[in-house]
């Protein structure tokens, strides 16, 4: 019988935002997946069924795609790694909320409020080889040999855009440890001082444990925003010098819209989606383990 | 002793590093090229102002800027009207339909719309919804319902639910206890909410890029990439354009800090 | 108007679960009766209360208010108002806003609502806090708002779900004498829940005794302490609890620590085994000259009375744990050993329901 304190009109709340989620995110991840395993090129009418082609040569012949892969995660791997530490310790550093703490925490995450390309084209200049910030300052300190071509060096060209990507981010991480931190109660490191716990011991026992959690949501929120680079990489590099800034979002683009090849692109899309999905479950298995 | 200079080090170097590229954004803006090669990283003399009046006066920003407020407005609007009325039906169902429904948009969550870019190219073509700022609008509702919905139903699960009980005695139907209790009451969730909206939104270059072809078009982002192939090294024309664009996030942010900062944490710290 | 209820073979099933909450429950309740559910936690008497209110679907069995059968009406059809637990006040609005909603929602014309919220509020001593919100209120004043949303409905049945419990001591015995006499006052048949006996032998009409979703006596106060109908009943209503012993049948009567108590034959016959429970409260327990030996172990002294609690050995060795309340003689000395001869004794079966066999004589 139906309960009499509810009633099906509650669906009617939550039919419009479905309806539009529906149509617009989950109808075009259906057919990504459809897409996948055609050669279709977005305009002749009939569409070809080609099975996992598209995949098999993805991974054995497509260089320029497995290139990307491996762009892709070690650009996730130097992010996540300095993002963490550098937000971690700029946390600890301005846990205690002073006049003086909450202003450097506000400057610190102003990068975040700027858009991707702002960022990118500042960080061009910076890294301009002629005459940006880190090249002229070099110069002025009499490095005049250490010149580096920043974003045109093949292999260095990915760290820089992480680094840019770091500069972006940190901020915003920082104050979510610092969330998690003044979660710990004062109690907990008093107590500790007394069993005659140092610095170090305190962070290895207390609060490194117990900030786990936040770790893993920084951590995950991180390596989210990693993979959503696109516009950072767009604006600075396009996905050169020879593809050695070239990720997945950007492979996608370029064979997707530039290129036309919309079965090799969504099935790109479909490695890009599965990639994803495996280092969240990763992330949280290894949450779980560390928890314990 | 040495940890304290230690600490002053490592803050006052992030310092440096956070603050010198937005000081030389800054600064570059008033000065003219000549200076800024001479003098990238000092204060400018004299003052040039034409970098800012061409600017306003030349390019399109003018449009750019009107067509991201148009966006921008609607988008977070209606996405904050979607959401919270599927928030609150969500916490009226059983557990069960209820969690489906959650579910449901927090598929959206782990895998994000960038994945799907070839798709909804192609969708919204064929619905006549590329070059339009509609389509934008559009888009932009869509790919921010995940984060909007988990946000406020983590919320609105936190209310006491006998309140809503006594209402419903009371003779309350839904849509009068959504909209005298639950909407009144979710007000700190509704702002973080839409900071974070806001920024997401006004910042976004993808779907301009993906969708949008003529240039009246455009949204800010997307007009600053153009810059870059149309100033090329001409900096100090490109940072006008990057200060312009970014005025209003910076002027709310000065005005707003605390609830920036919780807003763009909320979707991250409540979950 | 007020009008009465009636349960018929009321039951709720959780989903999943095998044992019902509430396990065909029949009652029936005048109207402008003040009716107690009482009974330990988890034994039903608030899912009672939400079955009534419709907060809770019926699994069988059926709910009338009145002539209406309203087993599938839905709750905000049942012109029932209740007081929760936690007042259950909406903290962004004042006071008379909080009081009018319901008012508000049926679109009751301005005047009237202003005139009811002016007299609830006058009736609960609330006329100064009318524009106050919840949170600038002691938890005193906000059980008194909660009660004034209730009021101002004038329902057809009010529900009172543990209204008390989040008083400290001395604000509950005053509020509760204040609520008792606003329903008589107001004449509306009200179903109150509460874990706390006291309560229900003070405020109520008649009091329901709840144990593991099933009714066990729905009686007056005087009649569940002097005739309950089985020992959980017996024990559960009284404070201290009334002392049972598990005792043998012996000729003509019941053994207690090598004392015997006489039994009518008549009674003793109708004992399911050969040992019966023999309940005696604890003003009963008579310090005699002769008696059953009780070792002192406490003496708590309140002034008004004495508590004496003490051991009783069995012929086994093992010991019973005795309450006594004596009057009229000085207190023993803890070690000592006194000789109780139990009065007005009940006796309950041993086995099953423990019904009673015998009261008080």
């Amino acid at each position: 019988m139906r309960h009499p304190a509810r009633s099906p009109v509650a669906y009617l709340f939550v039919l419009p935002a479905a309806i539009f989620f529906a149509a617009f995110y989950l109808y075009p991840a259906v057919m990504t997946l459809r897409y996948s395993v055609t050669d279709w090129d977005g305009y002749s009418p009939d569409i070809r069924f080609v099975g996992l082609s598209n995949f098999t040569r993805l991974f054995t012949t497509d260089i320029i795609f497995q290139q990307a892969l491996g762009n892709t995660l070690r650009f996730m791997l130097v992010v996540v790694i300095l993002q963490t530490f550098f937000s971690l310790m700029l946390a600890l550093l301005l846990v205690r909320n002073t006049r003086g703490t909450i202003a450097l925490r506000t400057l610190y995450f102003f990068p975040t409020i700027l858009s991707s390309v702002s960022v990118g084209l500042i960080w061009l200049f910076i890294y301009d080889p002629y005459f940006g910030l880190i090249n002229e300052t070099l110069r002025r300190v009499g490095a005049d040999g250490v010149q580096p071509n920043w974003l045109g060096n093949p292999a260095i060209a990915l760290y820089a855009l992480a680094l840019t990507q770091v500069w972006f981010h940190v901020g915003q991480m920082m104050v979510i440890y610092v969330a998690g931190l003044q979660q710990i109660p004062a109690e907990v490191f008093e107590a500790a001082s007394v069993d005659g716990a140092g610095t170090w011991d305190k962070f290895r026992r207390i609060t490194w444990p117990l900030l786990l959690p936040t770790t893993v949501l920084v951590m995950a929120y991180t390596t989210m925003q990693s993979f959503r680079a696109f516009e950072l990489v767009w604006s600075m590099t396009q996905g050169g010098p020879e593809g050695a800034t070239e990720i997945l979002a950007t492979l996608i683009y370029k064979t997707g819209l530039l290129n036309f090849q919309i079965g090799m692109a969504t099935a790109q899309s479909v490695i890009f989606m599965l990639l994803i999905l495996s280092v969240f479950w990763i992330q949280r298995r290894a949450a779980a383990l560390a928890v314990r | 002793m040495i940890a304290r200079v230690g600490r002053w080090l490592f803050l006052g170097g992030f310092v440096a590093i956070i603050a010198a590229p937005v000081y030389i954004v800054i600064v570059s803006t008033v000065k003219d090229n000549a200076q800024l090669f001479t003098n990238p990283i000092g204060l400018p003399s004299p003052i040039v102002l034409s970098n800012y009046v061409r600017m306003l006066t030349e390019s399109s920003i003018d449009t750019s800027f009107r067509n991201s407020v148009v966006v921008t407005a609607a988008a977070v609007v209606l996405t904050l009207l979607l959401a919270s009325l599927a928030s609150f039906g969500i916490t009226r169902l059983t557990r069960v339909s209820g969690g489906l429904l959650f579910g449901l948009f927090i598929l959206g969550l782990a895998v994000p719309a960038q994945v799907n870019i070839i798709p909804i190219f192609l969708q919204f073509k064929s619905l006549g919804l590329t070059n339009s700022l509609v389509g934008l609008i559009i888009i932009n509702i869509a790919s921010t319902l995940p984060i909007s919905v988990f946000i406020l139903t983590t919320f609105f699960r936190q209310l006491p639910p006998d309140m809503f009980e006594s209402a419903v005695l009371d003779g309350a139907g839904y849509l009068r206890q959504y909209l005298s209790i639950a909407l009144p009451l979710s007000r700190p969730a509704l702002g973080a909410t839409s900071i974070f909206l806001l920024v997401i939104v006004w910042n976004d270059l993808l779907y301009p890029l993906l969708l949008i072809t003529e240039q009246s078009k455009w949204t800010l982002p997307r007009t600053l990439l153009g810059f870059q192939g149309e100033y090329l090294t001409d900096y100090t024309m490109i940072f006008t354009g990057v200060i312009i664009a970014s005025m209003p996030m910076v002027i709310m942010y000065v005005l707003l800090q605390r609830f920036f900062i919780a807003g763009l944490t909320a979707g991250a710290v409540k979950g | 108007m007020t009008q009465p209820v009636r349960f018929e073979g009321a039951t709720l099933t959780y989903p999943g679960a095998t044992i019902p909450a509430v396990n065909q429950l029949d009652l029936a309740i005048d109207e402008g009766e003040f009716l107690v559910l009482v009974g330990p936690s988890g034994c039903g008497k608030s899912t009672c209360l939400r079955m009534l209110a419709g907060l809770e679907a019926v699994t069988a069995g059926s709910i009338h208010i009145g002539a209406r059968d309203v087993t599938n009406v839905a709750a905000k059809d049942r012109d029932i108002a209740m007081v929760f637990q936690n007042y259950a006040l909406y903290p962004h609005m004042s006071v008379a806003e909080n009081m009018s909603f319901a008012l508000r929602i049926q679109k009751a014309p301005r005047a009237e609502i202003d005139r009811r919220v002016r007299e609830a509020a006058a009736l609960l001593d609330l006329t100064d806090y009318l524009d106050r919100k919840p949170k600038a209120l002691s938890g005193g004043q906000r059980q008194r708002v909660a009660m004034g949303r209730a009021i101002v409905r004038e329902p057809q049945v009010f529900l009172m779900d543990e209204p008390l419990s989040n008083l400290d001591a001395k604000l509950r015995v005053q509020t509760r004498t204040q609520i008792a006499a606003l329903q008589k006052r107001l004449g509306t048949t009200t179903v109150y829940v509460t874990h706390d006996q006291v309560e229900a032998m003070t405020m109520g009409h008649r009091v329901a005794v709840l144990k593991d979703g099933l009714l066990q006596q729905v009686d007056t106060p005087r009649a569940l302490y002097d005739t309950p109908v089985n020992r959980f009943v017996a024990t559960f209503i009284g404070s201290p609890a009334m002392n049972i012993f598990q005792v043998p049948i012996v000729d003509g009567g019941v053994d207690l620590a090598g004392w015997h108590v006489p039994v009518p034959r008549e009674v003793l016959s109708r004992a399911s085994s050969g040992e019966v429970l023999l309940g005696v409260r604890p003003e009963a327990m008579r310090f005699a000259a002769e008696g059953a030996p009780m070792t002192v172990t406490l003496v708590e002294e309140l002034g008004s009375d004495t508590y004496v609690y003490g051991t009783l050995a069995r012929s086994d060795g093992s010991l019973d744990d005795v309450v006594a309340r004596p009057w009229g003689i000085a207190s023993p000395a803890v070690g000592a050993t006194v000789h109780v001869a139990p009065q007005d004794v009940y006796l309950f079966d041993g086995a099953g329901a423990q019904v009673r066999l015998a009261a008080g004589g």
